[in-house]
C-alpha cells in the first residue's frame, strides 16, 4: 500500500525501538504490523495523527517487551543445548581466570573445555538452525564462517599453551574468514532477502546472546585487568580474556552490517566494510606482518569502523563525537607505536579519565548493538594496551 | 468477543487453519483474515500471535521467506510438510470438540419429555 512517508514510518521505528525490542526479526514484523494498522486506518481517511494515536491506544504498556519475553521462550526451548553451553563456557572461563591467580593445578584444561564449549555452542546453535530451518539458504558459508572462528580459537589456545601449529591454524582462519566474510558482506549488500539466508538469519536471532557473553566476558577481564593493575596478578589472563573479547566484537560489528539497508544502497559501503574487515582480521597474523604494519591496520580499522558508524546514523551529535575522540585516540596511538611521537605521551591517551568517557558511551549506547560492540572493542583494546606500569 | 478465554486455547489452530487456505500468509494479513471472517468477534493482539507464531516456526511448523515491501522487510509464514499434517489433525479436533460443545449447551431435550412424563 505504502500510504505513510518516511517521517511516519521512522516515528513508528522509533515507537518500536523505545519498547526494547532487542530482537530483531520480531522488531521487524511488529514494525510491518503497525504499519499495517496504520494503513487500514488510513485508508478509512482517518488522518496519520488519530490513527497513530488509536493504535497506540491499544497497545498497553510493556506489552510488546512481554510479546519478545514469551517468543524467545518458545524458541529458547529448542536452542536449549547451545544456549547452555554458552553459558558452560562462561563459567569455565572465569573459572579458568582464578585458578591461574590462584596457582591452582588444572587451569590449561578448564580454558580448553572453556573452548570447546565455546566452539560446541557455536556448531549446535548453526546445525540446530540448518535442522530447523531447511528452506533457509547458505549453509556452506554459515558452515565457512562457522568453521573459520573454531580455527581461530584453537589457534589461540594453542598460542597460549605455546603449543606448535599456532601459525598454520591462524593462517588457516584468517584465510577463511577474510574470504568468507567479505563474501557475505558484498552478498547481503546485493540481495534483498536475507532472512532466507541462514547465516544473516541465524546471526540475528543470536545476537542478544552474543551481546550478553561479550558483556559478561568483559566485565570480568576488566575486573581482573584492573585487579592486575592493583594486586600484581599474572596480568595474562585478563589478556586472555580481552583477545576474545576484541575477536567476537569485531566479528559482531561487521555482522551486524549485513542487516543494515544503507549497505545495499550504498555499493562503497560495502566496499569500505570489507576493506575494514580485512584491516581488523589481519593482525592476527602477528607473525607474518611487521608490527608498524599491524600498528596501521589496527587504526585503519578503527577509522573505518566509527566513520562506517556514522554513515550508518547511528547515534546523535554525542555519539559522533565519540567516535571523533576513539579516532583521534588512535591516531595518536599509531604515531606512539611508530616512534613519530614519545613514548612519555602514552600516560596522556591511557588514563582513568578516558577509560571513564569509554564507560560513559557504552551505557549510554547500550540500545545501539552497532554502537554499543564498537565502544566493547575500543575499551577490550584500551585494557590490552595499558601498561601495567601506569595503575589507576 | 468480549471475554478472550474461549479464544486462547484455540489460536494456535486458528493460525494453523488460516496458513492451511493460503500458500503463504504474514503477520498482519493473518489477523486481517480472522477479524473479517469472525466479523471483527476474535481479534488476534501482536501478543496472542507473535509468540505463537515463532512457536510454530520453532517447532518446524512453518517454514519462513522474508521479502521486501513498500521498503520495509515482510516476513511471509507457510504450512510445512509437517505443519500440513498438524493443522489437519488440529482443525478436525477442534471441529470435533465445537460439535461436542455444542451438544453440551443444547437444551436437555430427553430430560425435558421426562420430566413431562412424570407430570411436571
Amino acid at each position: 500500500m505504502g500510504y505513510l512517508n518516511s517521517n511516519q514510518l521512522k516515528q513508528v521505528e522509533d515507537y518500536v525501538h523505545q519498547q526494547e525490542i532487542t530482537f530483531e526479526p520480531l522488531r521487524a514484523e511488529l514494525i510491518d504490523h503497525l504499519i499495517g494498522d496504520l494503513e487500514n486506518l488510513l485508508m478509512q481517511e482517518i488522518s496519520f495523527e488519530k490513527a497513530w494515536q488509536q493504535v497506540c491506544s491499544q497497545i498497553p504498556r510493556n506489552h510488546f517487551k512481554t510479546i519478545q519475553q514469551e517468543t524467545m521462550e518458545g524458541i529458547n526451548k529448542r536452542f536449549n543445548l547451545s544456549r547452555g553451553l554458552s553459558h558452560l563456557a562462561l563459567v569455565l572461563l572465569c573459572t579458568s581466570a582464578v585458578f591461574k591467580i590462584l596457582h591452582l593445578p588444572g587451569t590449561n584444561l578448564i580454558l580448553f573445555s572453556a573452548m570447546m564449549s565455546i566452539g560446541g555452542s557455536l556448531l549446535t546453535g548453526s546445525l540446530s538452525g540448518m535442522y530447523s530451518h531447511g528452506e533457509k539458504t547458505g549453509r556452506l558459508l554459515l558452515m565457512g564462517i562457522i568453521g573459520g572462528i573454531l580455527l581461530f580459537l584453537i589457534s589461540w589456545f594453542f598460542q597460549i599453551l605455546a603449543i606448535p601449529g599456532t601459525n598454520t591454524f591462524r593462517l588457516l582462519s584468517v584465510l577463511s574468514l577474510g574470504i568468507l566474510f567479505p563474501v557475505a558482506t558484498l552478498f547481503f549488500g546485493k540481495t534483498e532477502n536475507r532472512e532466507n539466508s541462514l547465516l544473516a538469519y541465524l546471526h540475528k536471532k543470536y545476537t542478544p546472546g552474543i551481546e550478553r557473553f561479550l558483556a559478561v566476558v568483559l566485565v570480568f577481564a576488566s575486573a581482573l585487568k584492573i585487579a592486575s593493575m592493583v594486586n600484581g596478578y599474572p596480568p595474562s589472563v585478563s589478556q586472555v580474556l580481552l583477545v576474545l573479547v576484541m575477536g567476537c566484537a569485531g566479528l559482531q560489528f561487521f555482522a551486524l552490517n549485513w542487516h543494515s539497508e544503507i549497505i545495499a544502497e550504498w555499493k562503497w559501503l560495502q566496499w569500505l566494510l570489507v576493506i575494514g574487515f580485512i584491516a581488523f582480521i589481519l593482525p592476527a597474523l602477528a607473525s607474518v606482518i611487521p608490527f608498524q604494519i599491524r600498528v596501521i591496520l589496527a587504526f585503519s580499522y578503527f577509522l573505518i569502523a566509527g566513520f562506517v558508524l556514522i554513515i550508518q546514523n547511528s547515534g546523535s551529535t554525542a555519539n559522533k563525537l565519540i567516535v571523533g575522540l576513539v579516532a583521534l585516540f588512535y591516531g595518536f596511538w599509531m604515531m606512539i607505536q611508530l616512534g613519530l611521537l614519545s613514548d612519555s605521551l602514552i600516560s596522556n591517551l591511557l588514563n582513568p579519565v578516558t577509560f571513564l568517557i569509554l564507560l560513559v558511551a557504552l551505557f549510554s549506547n547500550w540500545k545501539q548493538p552497532m554502537m554499543k560492540v564498537f565502544i566493547m572493542h575500543v575499551i577490550a583494546h584500551f585494557l590490552f594496551i595499558y601498561p601495567e606500569t601506569l595503575v589507576f | 468477543m468480549k471475554s478472550n478465554e474461549y479464544i486462547k486455547g484455540t489460536i494456535k489452530t486458528i493460525v494453523l487453519k488460516m496458513l492451511s487456505e493460503r500458500p503463504r500468509m504474514y503477520g498482519y494479513e493473518i489477523s486481517q483474515r480472522v477479524a473479517e471472517l469472525s466479523s471483527d468477534e476474535i481479534k488476534l493482539t501482536y501478543g496472542a500471535l507473535y509468540p505463537i507464531l515463532y512457536k510454530l516456526e520453532s517447532d518446524r511448523l512453518l517454514t519462513t521467506t522474508s521479502e521486501i515491501v513498500d521498503n520495509r522487510a515482510r516476513k511471509y509464514y507457510a504450512l510445512t510438510k509437517d505443519g500440513k499434517k498438524v493443522a489437519k489433525e488440529k482443525i478436525s479436533e477442534l471441529e470435533r470438540f465445537t460439535k461436542v460443545l455444542k451438544n453440551v449447551m443444547a437444551p436437555d431435550k430427553k430430560s425435558k419429555l421426562s420430566l413431562e412424563v412424570w407430570g411436571i
